[in-house]
């Protein structure tokens, strides 16, 4: 239960993305000096996170399937974006990003249901697998059901490895009292860290923990995440929506 | 004389070889998943004894580098010659031999990078796999090893000089009979010490060690890559039989990975 199993071709690490594409999604955010759409920001940061799997999962010249990835664009409705479960090998030879298009609406609670079902069908597949984590990505409130009953079930599932983990990357243009200037350097949000957003609040509470595993892992590539950090992001630039997307795939492997 | 090197693709199964002065066991496999892609092992195990002189190398590619079984292919080949050239005088210099061995890892640096740079990829390769593989082909194919050579000095008695060095979490335990005196410490830190093509000797420098050093005599050597984890807890040497099992048996653990061993007695 802590966390420790490692991604690998027999034991793959299965994430979920759930991408938010309500039509809030247009609107512009600084992506390095420069402003760009916010949904082409979460786009490239999440290849940017499919070309880590890949980075961590060669041998020799050969891709060894350590992870498993399913991609679900929601608005009014959730969009299977690779057709099933792919795993990366699968994922590396597509591209799977191209063409997602923004909606209406934000319907969280039917995108976390569906992943709820996904996880119900695959459990035994993944029973000796490192937890299974859902990385939801939004940039406001949602529109419907309440999310956070389907959300804290979905955390309350037990797996040898761990509980499965929620992370959340909230894109939102002020969100901490005190801007993140460095996010190499940034210690992450904690459990007491103030949130000048009442969703973003809402988000804080139904983000799991860091493993330590992870952290390690994130230590590895040049972050600062302190112990105790939660796997929330605040997406106020391009690169902590990159740093959520990172995180997420900080799984240890062989 | 009896040399010994392994081809990456093929399994050596737990061998037993009685010389003159020197018996001793070697074995090679793939890590499961590597065996059934049939694709090439990262490991790299070869040694050489001839009359009263023993050298061996065992270099383990990190998989996560640019084809780590280039550099372990590569490192071994030359730290096996460069052994073997060695005079039986020159070995017994522990810290010498340390010195000679840091420069040639810093020579090497140049050959290897061409070589790297040389290296073909295959052509069905998805394009961010093989854009992947070309940024990690930047900072060059890496390996960890040790090495060592052992010369008997008094036949009747048995008494040897021993050199060994080595860089990464490979394992080297020293046995006088049956008991275990010495088991090369490594911690942490060490799975990060490595070799690379492009930069020479990784966190840190090579760690040595010497029969004359330790001042306590011994008569076998086990040395593995951590692929053969399974036998770290074992207190005694293991009969050749379960040795094969375990090596068999790790083929369906998840974590299964490339296996060297040696085990030379005198």
């Amino acid at each position: 239960m802590d966390y420790r199993i490692q991604a690998t071709q027999q034991t793959p690490a299965y994430i979920v993305y759930l991408l938010d594409i309500s039509a809030s999604m247009n609107q512009f955010m600084d992506a390095g000096g420069e402003q760009k759409r916010r949904i082409d920001v979460v786009t490239a940061a999440l290849n940017s996170a499919i070309r880590q799997m890949v980075f961590r999962s060669t041998k020799g010249s050969r891709l060894s399937p350590r992870y498993k990835l399913s991609i679900l664009a929601y608005s009014d409705n959730v969009f299977d974006v690779l057709g099933g479960i792919k795993g990366i090998d699968e994922v590396a030879r597509m591209r799977p990003l191209e063409n997602i298009q923004t909606q209406r609406l934000t319907n969280t609670a039917k995108a976390f249901e569906v992943a709820e079902k996904m996880l119900q069908r695959e459990r035994e597949n993944l029973w000796n697998c490192p937890a299974p984590l859902i990385c939801h990505m939004t940039d406001g409130a949602f529109t419907g059901e309440d999310p956070e009953p389907v959300v804290r079930r979905i955390m309350e599932m037990k797996m040898p490895d761990g509980n499965v983990l929620v992370e959340n990357i909230f894109i939102s243009d002020e969100i901490l009292k005190t801007p993140i200037k460095n996010s190499r350097k940034w210690p992450g949000i904690m459990p007491d860290t103030y949130l000048e957003d009442e969703y973003g609040n809402k988000l804080k509470k139904l983000s799991s923990p860091l493993p330590e595993s992870y952290r390690e892992m994130m230590l590895e590539t040049g972050y600062k995440i302190e112990p105790g950090a939660l796997m929330m992001l605040p997406g106020t630039n391009a690169d902590l929506v990159s740093l959520g997307f990172q995180m997420s795939a900080a799984t240890p492997v062989r | 004389m009896f040399s010994f090197a392994s081809d990456q693709k093929t399994e050596i199964p737990i061998t037993s070889v009685y010389q003159e002065r020197f018996t001793f066991r070697y074995g090679y496999a793939r890590a499961g998943e590597t065996q059934q892609a049939d694709d090439i092992g990262q490991d790299y195990l070869a040694f050489h004894t001839e009359e009263k002189s023993f050298q061996f190398v065992l270099c383990d590619g990190v998989s996560l580098s640019f084809c780590g079984n280039i550099a372990a292919q590569f490192l071994a080949t030359k730290l096996l010659v460069w052994l073997r050239s060695v005079s039986v005088e020159g070995a017994r210099d522990e810290h010498a031999m340390a010195a000679a061995l840091d420069a040639h890892l810093t020579q090497w640096v140049d050959e290897a990078t061409e070589m790297v740079n040389a290296y073909r990829l295959p052509r069905a390769l998805s394009p961010l796999l093989r854009d992947v593989l070309e940024e990690k082909r930047i900072n060059g194919s890496e390996a960890m090893f040790v090495c060592g050579r052992v010369d008997i000095i008094d036949d009747w008695s048995k008494q040897a000089n021993v050199f060994l060095a080595c860089s990464g979490d490979l394992r080297v335990r020293l046995w006088e009979g049956t008991q275990e005196i010495f088991c090369l410490s490594y911690d942490e830190g060490d799975q990060y010490q490595r070799w690379s093509t492009k930069k020479g000797l990784l966190s840190g420098s090579i760690k040595t060690a010497s029969s004359i050093g330790m001042g306590q005599p011994f008569n076998r050597m086990l040395v593995y890559s951590d692929g053969f984890a399974a036998i770290d807890s074992l207190r005694s040497i293991p009969k050749t039989e379960r040795l094969q099992n375990l090596m068999t048996e790790s083929f369906s653990s998840p974590t299964s990975d490339d296996i060297s061993f040696l085990d030379i007695a005198w």
